[in-house]
């Protein structure tokens, strides 16, 4: 046997387990595990593929495929319910490999789940800090086309709107949109500063800035629609005042597909126009289109309110809880407080939950904590939520509209709003609308309080005769339900 | 003999033709081929200069070695005039020697010899003793005799054989019968028999008779073709002993009485032609020489700047500025015709001249732009890319490629950048700082042009794509544009329309905001700017603009798509165009006045090159004939510059933009970038850039890039209140 057949074996185990791999080898193997990997994500075997990316991190940490694998598996855990598991991988990514564009992109995911899981105002402030860290640590002159940068910019200015800090956020869509490189990230900057601006009044910017949204040739159908409806309010709320005409220009009654109404008592329009309804006579609640088509429809004999939600989920209160339409989310409250009967129940920015009890609002954050967020003595006989996490009371007692702030506080107060009031709503532009049961009008407020529109009894030729409640789309379409009538009316 | 001088009339406007002086008729020399006889010529000047030495007798045998010479090339052929002169000389020299060593039989062999073939053979007699020009006189008392011709008319040329009369018509011949010929352009020949004696000189009267009109052409170009009537006639020629400077001529001496096309032709030249009419048989001759005119064609270089170095096939040619514009005056044919400017670029055209064609040849120097070179990657790979590279940047329109690929490593090396870090840089940034404007420096220093392009392979064995940087020379902003390109595909094909591109360009405005609400049927007017032509079409916010020119809108993009549409056909014939709206008083047409105007480069725009639009900024800040308003070009300097990150240079750029106090974008925009510039330098300059915002703020109706761009007062704001 001669020396070098000898020497073989040893030889091999070397090249394949004792010596370090080569950079060149390194990328290949680390290549084929990712392929491997994704291969096994396409295929639907989440599991097997997540073992492979963890083999991936483990064997060959110094490689570009590994950074990815780690902010892939951080979203795997962090989908899977196990926050804990993927923020550690996210730290190990911006404390391992700090320079890297990939601890860019970490810091952002960092930022993502803590604005998903903020319970508050103040855990929203704080997930902007690894978000702000970004354009810091990779500036445009080391970084010069940087992704992440763009997406933190957008992301925090999106929470800074959440905040009501509409100034600052303006800036941050800014610098997404004039700093950076045209990314995919530039129609959501542009449509957050349009927001920006319509917070501040100012319209035709506005308006200007949601027109750039449209422009765009590629983005998510969903802001497209966004943008287009916004258009369509600040038209209908903005220009047609200015140029002396009325907010709406006619009313009609919301023919629903196959189907009768018999004595419908509440409603509430999604922002993008789909009507829930809940009809008293049919026991049902509807999930409505905005052109009349029924979409669903499910049966709710103890139905108290409906509701949307504010990231678009339909929710149906009833005395012990909510169920959102599609029965795929269930709340109760009844374990949390003593809870007389629930009267309406809405959810706000936090996913915390704002729940009147015949004549007390609850809160209840996302761990179902509760404190009463009402004074006493009132009676609040409906809730609303607004933008920036407010929540409206409507107080017949009082005869006022409460104005709460995110941690409960009293932020401005609409009062002489008639003697009957029964139900309240608010549009994008942060009007408010009472409807007076017994004016059977509906009276509109601007954000300071002042009476800037009256509606009723006559609405286009309808003569309203027992109005329920109201509520307002995105477009800015009045909508009033009438249980004598059994009709939806919508003002547009 | 006098010349008799006539006036005759030729053909208009002719050549002016005027009899004078009869000059000899050119006799066309039947020279031997110079190698024959001129090699023979060193001898006789040996001989002679040894004869003129102590050694004298010495000559003799060279002479005879020089007449034996002479004798054995006359078997081939007769000798020229000169060699002749040369034997007579010899003998007589021979003659001398003969004399001097007291041989006196060999002087009169050498004289007799001598005055039987010079009769005539003159002599200075202060050079020779007065014996042996007494033994001369003696030989040619004897052999020779005189015959004197009387000639009508008397510049008629007279001779025996080679013998030639002089000017009194004296003919010298030896004793005996002669036939004697009278002869002279345009007369007839006479031959006459006379006997030549010793004792007395008989005379001979000759008269001529007329025949033909004789024209003696001059040429300033020798070996000019002549023709009458389309035949050759021959070429002119200096006339022997004539002075090289002397125009060269031809004499056509049997012409009648009549009309002539008479031409001159020479290749390279354009063909002369002339009538002649010959009303009497008299002799003419040109007074000026025929000047042919060279056959060229002119290449006007239209728009040539200073400086320009310009080769046609190959060669330096110097333009001409006769015509006050430069041209170049070149002979028909086919050239490649390259300018070069060590600035401004280089120009390329192949150019077919026919004569006395004028050709318009606009001149546009394409900036050089460099290529450094493809890096990163195996030879195959890098090969492909830049032969890819090289095809496509090739045919480029505004700028003219040229291979430098040896100088890139060189670049890169003397900046201290290595290939990987390019690459990291390019896919997604890299903490190590890369020092652009070393690399700029050192592209300047090696391969100096406009623009450099370096590509870099995404990968070293298995790229499918290559990242193109490119930046522009000093001192223009050194960060480069990233251009990513896969191999596959297209490859540089959006590169070449990117550096194709002009940042210079205008778009139709309407001086309104417009946009597509749902509530609307129609696209929806929500802002008017003061002064546009909105305003003056008397559109109202509110109004739907239903349609335009008859075409139903969709949307804003559409309305805008069907206005640039028109920009050729309206603009510039001042058109407006007809839009149908739909306000809440119901629906009227009214007539939108076409408007277009600049676009200011905005800070990221993915379509752009900035590298290649700072080289092109540079440049038309340099023509003096730009049509490009010298603000629209500062106020787009300062835009690449603010991208660049230069700070000192957008702020000068902005300091020194003046726009037209009716244009709409302006002052808030200068405002407005000055703000951005001050904010980025941070510290000292923040309340500078408040102030800046603020003012960008305040100007009404302030749009930023274009008169329909984004209204400025928000963004200012929004920036503004972030430094309070």
């Amino acid at each position: 046997m001669s020396l070098l057949r000898r020497f073989a074996p040893w030889a091999l185990g070397c090249a394949l387990f004792l010596c370090p791999a080569l950079p060149a080898q390194q990328d290949g193997a680390a290549e084929r595990l990712f392929v491997d990997a994704q291969r096994q994500e396409r295929e639907g075997k989440p599991e097997e593929a997540r073992q492979a990316y963890e083999l991936l991190v483990e064997r060959y940490p110094d490689t570009l495929q590994a950074e990815t694998a780690l902010l892939l598996l951080s979203d795997a855990y962090w989908q899977g319910g196990e926050g804990d598991r993927a923020r550690k991988l996210l730290d190990k990514l911006t404390q391992d490999y700090p320079d890297s564009p990939n601890a860019a992109a970490a810091w952002v995911k960092q930022g993502q789940f803590q604005i998903e899981t903020a319970a508050n105002p103040e855990e929203l402030e704080a997930a902007r800090t690894p978000l702000r860290r970004v354009p810091v640590l990779f500036g445009p002159v080391e970084y010069p086309t940087l992704e992440a940068r763009v997406e933190a910019r957008v992301r925090s200015g999106e929470a800074l709107l959440l905040l009501g800090q509409s100034d600052l956020a303006a800036l941050a869509f800014l610098e997404a949109i004039e700093d950076e490189s045209p990314s995919s990230w530039l129609p959501r900057a542009l449509y957050g500063f349009a927001h920006s601006l319509f917070r501040g009044g100012d319209w035709a910017p506005a308006a200007e800035s949601l027109q750039e949204v449209l422009n765009q040739e590629a983005m998510e159908e969903g802001l497209r629609q966004n943008a287009s409806t916004d258009l369509g309010f600040i038209h209908r709320h903005w220009l047609r005042p200015a140029l002396g005409q009325d907010r709406w220009a006619r009313a009609r009654a919301i023919s629903v597909s196959g189907l009768t109404l018999k004595r419908p008592l509440h409603v509430d329009v999604s922002r993008d126009g789909r009507i829930l309804i809940h009809d008293g006579g049919l026991g049902e609640v509807l999930l409505v289109s905005s052109d009349g088509e029924l979409l669903e429809r499910a049966a709710q004999p103890r139905a108290k309110d409906v509701a949307w939600s504010y990231d678009g989920v339909g929710f149906v209160a009833t005395e012990s809880g909510v169920v959102s339409i599609g029965a795929s989310e269930r709340q109760s409250f009844t374990g949390s407080a003593a809870l007389q009967g629930i009267v309406s129940a809405q959810r706000g920015a936090f996913n915390e939950w704002f729940v009147l009890d015949k004549k007390v609002l609850w809160g209840f954050d996302r761990h179902q904590a509760s404190r009463t967020l009402s004074a006493a003595g009132g009676d609040i006989v409906d809730i609303t939520a607004g933008d920036a996490s407010e929540v409206l009371l409507l107080d017949r007692k009082k005869e006022e509209v409460t104005v709460l702030g995110a941690g409960g506080e009293t932020v401005r107060r609409i009062s002489s709003i008639g003697r009957r009031p029964k139900a309240l709503a608010v549009d994008v532009g942060g009007n408010v609308y009472i409807l007076d049961q017994a004016q059977k009008t509906v009276e509109v407020r601007d954000r300071a309080g002042n009476k800037i529109a009256s509606i009723g009894p006559n609405v286009g030729g309808i003569e309203l005769r027992d109005p329920e409640d109201i509520s307002v789309d995105g477009q800015g379409r009045l909508y009033i339900v009438d249980s004598r009538l059994a009709q939806v009316i919508v003002l547009e | 003999m006098r010349a008799t001088r006539f006036i005759c009339a030729l053909a208009v406007p002719l050549v002016t033709l005027a009899t004078a002086g009869w000059a000899q008729r050119l006799v066309e020399e039947d020279l031997p081929e110079p190698d024959v006889w001129e090699e023979i010529i060193p001898e006789y000047v040996e001989a002679e200069k040894v004869f003129n030495s102590r050694n004298q007798a010495d000559s003799r045998a060279l002479f005879d070695a020089f007449l034996a010479k002479v004798e054995e090339n006359s078997i081939v052929e007769d000798p020229p005039e000169e060699i002749h002169a040369l034997v007579a000389n010899t003998h007589f020299l021979r003659a001398q020697v003969d004399f001097n060593v007291g041989d006196t039989e060999g002087v009169e062999q050498s004289l007799n010899t001598l005055l039987a073939n010079e009769p005539a053979f003159a002599w200075d007699r202060s050079l020779v003793s007065s014996k042996f020009a007494e033994l001369f006189d003696a030989a040619k008392a004897v052999l020779v005799g005189s015959i004197q011709v009387a000639a009508n008319p008397t510049d008629a040329r007279i001779s025996v054989g080679r013998w030639t009369a002089d000017d009194t018509g004296l003919l010298q011949l030896p004793l005996g019968p002669h036939i004697v010929i009278v002869e002279r352009p345009g007369y007839s020949t006479v031959e006459q028999e006379a006997e030549a004696v010793t004792d007395e000189v008989p005379i001979l009267e000759v008269a001529l008779e007329r025949t033909a009109a004789v024209l003696t052409l001059f040429t300033s170009l020798e070996e000019t073709e002549i023709y009458v009537n389309d035949v050759l006639q021959g070429t002119t020629a200096v006339p022997s002993g004539g002075a090289p400077s002397d125009a060269a001529r031809m004499i056509l001496d049997d012409l009648q009485v009549g009309s002539y096309e008479l031409s001159a032709r020479k290749e390279g030249y354009r063909d002369f032609r002339r009538k002649a009419n010959i009303e009497l048989l008299q002799d003419y001759y040109m007074s000026e020489p025929i000047e042919l005119e060279p056959t060229a064609g002119t290449i006007v270089l239209r728009g040539l700047p200073a400086g320009v170095i310009v080769r046609a096939n190959g060669e330096l040619v110097a333009p001409s500025f006769d015509s006050g514009e430069p041209a170049l005056i070149l002979p028909p044919g086919e050239y490649q015709l390259a300018l070069t400017h060590p600035d401004l670029g280089r120009f390329e055209a192949d150019v077919d001249i026919e004569d006395q064609d004028r050709v318009e040849l606009p001149i546009r120097l394409r900036p050089p732009l460099i290529l450094l070179g493809v890096l990163g990657g195996d030879e195959t790979s890098t090969e492909r890319l830049r032969s890819l590279l090289g095809e496509r940047l090739d045919g480029l329109d505004r700028w003219a490629l040229i291979d430098r690929s040896e100088a890139g490593d060189a670049v890169l090396s003397a900046a201290g950048v290595e290939t990987p870090q390019l690459r990291a840089f390019a896919q997604a940034g890299s903490r190590q700082a890369i020092p652009w404007a070393k690399i700029q420096e050192e592209a300047d220093r090696r391969a100096k042009g406009a623009l450099y392009v370096l590509a870099v392979l995404s990968d070293e064995l298995l790229a499918d794509r290559a990242h193109v940087f490119l930046f522009p020379q000093a001192p223009l902003p050194t960060q480069p544009d990233v251009v990513d390109i896969a191999l596959s595909e297209g490859v540089s094909d959006p590169l070449a329309a990117m550096l194709d591109s002009s940042i210079i360009s205008e778009r139709p405005s309407m001086g309104a905001t417009i946009v597509d609400s749902p509530v609307a049927q129609a696209p929806l007017v929500v802002q008017i700017v003061e002064g546009g032509p909105a305003q003056a079409a008397k559109l109202r916010v509110g109004d739907e603009i239903l349609e335009i020119d008859g075409v139903a809108l969709t949307s804003s993009q559409h309305l805008r798509q069907e206005l640039q549409a028109r920009v050729e056909s309206h603009v510039r014939s001042g058109k407006t165009v007809p839009l149908r709206v739909l306000s809440a008083s119901g629906e009227r047409e009214v007539q939108l006045a076409y408007e277009t105007t600049p676009v200011i480069v905005g800070p990221r725009e993915s379509d752009l090159l900035y590298s290649a639009a700072a080289y092109e900024l540079l440049r038309l800040s340099l023509d003096e004939e730009s049509l490009v308003p010298p603000w629209v070009i500062r106020l787009n300097q300062a835009a690449v510059f603010l991208r660049g990150g230069d700070l000192q240079n957008t702020i000068r750029f902005l300091q020194s933009v003046d726009p037209p106090p009716s244009s709409p974008i302006g002052k808030g925009q200068i405002k407005y970038l000055q703000g951005l510039a001050l904010a980025a330098a941070g510290g000292e300059y923040s309340s500078n850039a408040d102030a800046s915002f603020s003012e960008a703020a305040e100007v009404v109706n302030g749009r930023l890039y274009h008169a329909d761009g984004p209204s400025i007062s928000p963004r200012a704001k929004a920036r503004m209140r972030v430094l309070n």
